[in-house]
């Protein structure tokens, strides 16, 4: 029975994840940038320094540009590489558990492979999927007091470039392992990389950081001590019932900086955050499925962490070593890096896969069976999310950037607009450009064939006698924005206009242009 | 010489607790909501009339809103209107009083549990200083009572652990909580069950010579509120606000076979309950509830988070305490999971006590285990008690000072300042009519004007329903819409919002007729009520 379980239950993680990659879920902006990135790396073709600037960690660069174009470009098999890394990630953990807690391991990998959020950042997101992988072999090897020093710290090297996540990592382990082990060249080899790394990287760390996204800085403190004191000063009829040398306590920057970095740390422990995405600002409940994300747990997952977490003592301590590290690297990471922070602690799902297989084997036999019936119901409508209602979780920018593009591609469209971003990357993905050609096309205004994407406004300028346009309504009749509007009509198009293409959007994405994307020749 | 350090402690701690709560009562929140207005209003109607708003002698629950509010609040306001007179301190004096029984009680339950003194002292300040308790015991909240009564009834449990003779006090404290509020009706003889059934071996001896005592008590003590459950709609609030409600959770295009209605049920009612443990509701984010909401502030000060985790995780560690804080967290949020709120700071109010008992566990657990080195266990501990006593002063700053600029708009300001004119002038006129935005006007009239009761009743006795916004006079007042036609009227006394009074009137037909205009700002300098006398 368990040799049958040990063969099914992985099958169905890789049945799972197969499945994922062949529905053709539309490529990120992020994905194709970093593909046309590996790409042009690949053949030594010079890229614009923004782009670089923007994903300035090389290694899933490096990773992805050894794969053979076709496969990176493929409309199905695109985020093979990212599925690849992450089953070796899962490898790595059984291996792992196996040697530590073999009774657990199982389990872990299921739960760690059955969880939908899981599983679409693997899929989905190289950088995160890479350093994922990258922790575990690290803190394997770490384990191995046999292991090579010098290989350890190319690996360690190489997670510091993977992203600001496995830099976290690389910083938190070279303390923790140097301490353990006394390597004390080595660990003075990684403190000097990994001062190295982040300063070479200090822009692209601050514009990350919680800081910045979050609009916390100085000033911005300054003023709402400020505020603060005027607002109560004029409360109280301009005087102070409490002395203002005692208000002076707390109403400075130094506190208000703690609250603000302490309540940004904090924001990241939230139920709700992690397992109800669409209640994370609620009061009143609202649908549970009403969310523009997957669940980073399923509801019951959190139960059995909890309960993992109560028996926290049954662990093995190298395993509890593990949950600890991965555990300090995730809030840490989180913490510090407010963008995407999920995928930024994408560390956690370990710690927490390893207690929820510990909360699952301490449950009573009982209450297991009951359970199962809750763990099915709860695969078969995130799975039901998953496949049939991708704009219920996902942002549907993909998809109707992608929709511009095949519009633009099949009516050889003059102009296509770039409201939504960096369209051009999606008809280059679309009609398979080759690097130089999008580069140059890019540095000639965004011209990458025939097609110029930018943003145009049709009512302001005169539209030019036989060309054709892709874009919102918007564009073509005026944005309505500032009178609340948001409704368009085909009607209202110029009689020499002419309507080729409609395509309706299941969800606004561009405030006051219309919830369509029209493709549009003046006659 | 110890007995008078450890009473003077404890005498220090609430007189402190008391002044926190007590300073600028009147002033912030800035004026009476109308569950505020509603309960003085009633309790000043039993202390002149023997009977509440809607002529009931000695009623269980108040009608007020058609919300059946339970009455023990009022009662024990009584004693306060006779002798200050009814306004805000006297209305919310007993929730003061409440909140600084609580600190009482959370320290005696900690120190029995921990086992020594210093660290219920800990959890008295805790409590003493926490957002919620300071927020919750400054205006008139028959949650905080219940919730104090709830504790009072623990507190006198974990002191029959020793004391037997204590456990009838524990049900009579439990039974009482339940006249305070909803929340406690469905928890509190369940706590006390199960926490002797936890402790049946201490209790088995006594339990099996007296049960017919403990019984009688409970059963004696709850027949006024079984009375009033089987004659009046006493359960309305549960019914209008049950979790079914959502059924079948799923929308509509939402397949009910993968969308299992029994399954997603299960999924909320975990999710709601999980939502009372999450740490960015409790520290960070606390209510965002009207009335509920504490300005830029959680529930319990940022600083207890790390011990409030240790607790937790250690709570294995005391059985006694595991027992009976598990007891607790367990319960408490149950009235409220069985809502349709996801989160209800109110519904949950004796949760927030077991928490700072647990984060006094938690720090006993970290002072007493995790610093091997003394010099610096003292650091890490004065670093941390530095940032504490900030907390608590920008608490306590936001609470009393800051927080009525935020949050008027939930006390339906304007009546406070605008009735005891309109009653002044009212004398010259043989009609007033009184219109507002806000939903049960009446109640701040009757409030605000201390309208005798007895008059009022006169009137008004009959009124088939009542959610706050129906019509209705009393005297020679009328609370209603002002009508365009009402403007040209001449001898009466309006009272409304610019909306119904606008600035076109006040200059083309009040100016002419030379009609008196008199505006009550807010504390953003808008005009709350306007008063024109034609």
């Amino acid at each position: 029975m368990k040799r049958a379980a040990g063969i099914i239950l992985p099958g169905l993680v890789i049945f799972w994840s197969l499945a994922v990659l062949l529905n053709h879920f539309p490529p990120g902006e992020q994905e194709i940038q970093l593909r046309y990135l590996a790409w042009s790396q690949a053949r030594h073709i010079p890229v614009p320094d923004n782009y670089y600037r923007e994903m300035p960690f090389p290694l899933p660069i490096w990773l992805l540009s050894v794969w053979p174009a076709r496969l990176l470009f493929s409309d199905t098999y695109f985020r093979l590489p990212n599925l690849i890394i992450g089953w070796g990630g899962l490898a790595l953990l059984y291996m792992m558990l196996k040697k530590q807690q073999p009774e657990i391991a199982l389990a872990t990998i299921i739960i760690f492979g059955i969880t939908p959020w899981v599983l679409w950042m693997i899929i989905s997101d190289t950088a995160a999927v890479l350093t994922l992988f990258m922790a575990l072999l690290i803190t394997v090897m770490g384990f191995n007091t046999k292991v090579n020093q010098l290989i350890l710290i190319a690996v360690w090297l190489g997670l510091c470039l993977t992203s600001l996540s496995g830099l976290v990592f690389g910083v938190i382990f070279g303390i923790r392992w140097v301490g353990k082990q006394k390597m004390v060249i080595a660990g003075s080899l990684m403190f000097l990389a990994a001062a190295g790394i982040s300063w070479q990287y200090r822009g692209y760390i601050y514009q990350q950081s919680i800081f910045y996204i979050n609009g916390i800085n100085n000033e911005s403190i300054s003023k709402e001590v400020d505020q603060r004191v005027r607002d109560e000063f004029k409360l109280d009829n301009f005087q102070n019932i409490v002395p203002l040398f005692i208000k002076r306590w707390v109403y400075n920057k130094p506190f208000y900086w703690y609250r603000a970095v302490t309540g940004q740390i904090l924001g990241n422990f939230s139920v709700e955050k992690l397992a109800y995405p669409a209640e994370s600002s609620a009061t009143v409940t609202r649908s549970l499925w009403d969310s523009k994300d997957l669940p980073w747990l399923l509801f019951w997952e959190v139960g059995l962490v909890m309960a993992g977490g109560y028996f926290w003592r049954v662990l093995k301590p190298e395993l509890g070593t593990v949950c600890g590290l991965f555990g300090v690297w995730s809030f840490t990471a989180m913490g510090i890096f407010g963008n995407n922070f999920l995928a930024t602690g994408i560390g956690l799902t370990v710690p927490v896969a390893i207690l929820a297989a510990m909360g699952w084997r301490k449950f009573p036999r009982l209450l297991k069976g009951l359970s199962i019936l809750i763990v099915i119901f709860s695969l078969l409508s995130t799975y039901d999310l998953f496949f049939n209602r991708e704009m219920v979780w996902r942002d549907n920018r993909p998809e109707v950037q992608m929709m511009i593009a095949k519009m633009a591609k099949k009516y050889q469209a003059d102009y296509a607009t770039a409201v939504l971003g960096r369209s051009f990357l999606y008809y280059a993905w679309l009609v398979k450009l080759s690097p130089e050609n999008l580069w140059t096309g890019i540095a000639d205004h965004n011209h990458p064939e025939k097609t110029v994407f930018e943003s145009f406004n049709l009512k302001s300028t005169a539209a030019a006698k036989g060309r054709v346009y892709v874009g919102f309504p918007g564009e073509f009749l005026g944005n309505r924005k500032e009178n609340g509007s948001n409704e368009f009509h085909i009607s209202e198009l110029p009689l020499n206009w002419q309507l080729l293409a409609s395509y309706p959007i299941h969800d606004t994405v561009s405030f006051g242009n219309g919830d369509f994307i029209w493709t549009v020749k003046i006659n | 010489m110890k007995q008078i350090i450890i009473i003077t402690s404890i005498i220090f701690l609430l007189l402190a607790s008391f002044g926190l709560r007590i300073w600028r009562i009147d002033k912030a929140p800035a004026s009476v909501n109308w569950d505020e207005a509603a309960l003085g209003y009633n309790a000043y109607s039993m202390l002149l009339t023997g009977k509440d708003e809607f002529a009931k002698a000695m009623p269980v629950s108040l009608r007020s809103f058609d919300d059946y509010k339970p009455a023990l609040y009022a009662y024990l306001a009584v004693p306060f209107i006779r002798f200050i007179g009814l306004n805000a301190l006297s209305t919310r004096i007993g929730s003061v009083i409440s909140g600084v029984m609580l600190v009482f009680f959370v320290v005696y339950i900690t120190s029995f549990l921990l086992g020594k003194l210093k660290y219920g002292l800990l959890a008295g300040v805790f409590t003493t200083v926490s957002p919620w308790a300071l927020h919750f015991s400054r205006i008139a909240f028959e949650a905080n009572l219940a919730a104090s009564l709830y504790f009072a009834g623990l507190a006198l449990f974990v002191m029959a652990l020793r004391h037997k003779y204590a456990y009838i006090g524990a049900i009579m404290m439990m039974v009482l909580s339940m006249y305070a509020y909803h929340a406690q009706r469905a928890i509190a003889i369940p706590t006390l069950i199960i926490l002797t059934m936890l402790f049946w071996n201490n209790f088995k001896d006594t339990f099996i010579s007296k049960w017919k005592i403990y019984l009688a008590v409970a059963v004696i003590g709850l027949l006024p509120l079984i009375y009033s459950f089987l004659t009046e709609p006493a359960g309305s609030r549960l019914v209008s606000t049950f979790i079914l409600k959502l059924w079948p959770f799923a929308p509509h295009d939402y397949p009910l076979l993968i969308y299992n209605p029994i399954y997603s049920l299960i999924m909320q009612l975990a999710g709601q309950f999980l939502a009372y443990f999450s740490p960015v509701n409790i520290f960070l984010k606390g209510s965002t509830e009207p009335i509920l909401r504490i300005p830029t502030l959680g529930l319990l000060p940022l600083e207890l988070f790390p011990l409030w985790i240790f607790g937790l995780f250690r709570l294995n560690k005391n059985r006694s305490l595991a027992k009976v804080l598990g007891t607790v967290l367990v319960m408490a949020p149950l009235p409220a999971v069985i809502t349709w709120n996801w989160f209800s700071v109110v519904r949950t109010l004796a949760l927030y006590p077991a928490f700072i008992i647990l984060a006094a566990a938690g720090g006993k657990w970290l002072w007493e285990r995790q610093f091997h080195h003394s010099g610096l266990k003292f650091a890490v501990g004065g670093f941390w008690a530095v940032l504490f006593s900030l907390s608590s002063l920008y608490t306590f700053l936001t609470i009393t000072i800051y927080a009525p600029l935020v949050t008027f708009g939930d006390f339906q300001p304007g009546f406070k300042e605008t009735v005891p004119y309109v009653m002044q002038e009212s004398a010259k006129y043989s009609k007033v009519v009184i219109d507002s935005d806000q939903a049960a006007p009446y109640i701040f009239f009757l409030f605000y004007s201390k309208y005798p009761p007895a008059l009022y009743l006169k009137d008004n006795h009959v009124i088939k329903t009542n959610n706050g916004t129906e019509k209705r006079s009393f005297g020679k007042f009328e609370v209603r819409n002002i009508t365009r036609a009402d403007l040209d009227q001449t001898g009466i006394l309006y009272m409304g919002p610019v909306k119904s009074l606008p600035d076109w009137a006040v200059t083309n037909i009040f100016q002419k007729e030379g009609a008196r205009v008199k505006d009550f700002k807010d504390l953003l300098g808008y005009t709350s009520y306007r008063v024109v006398s034609l």
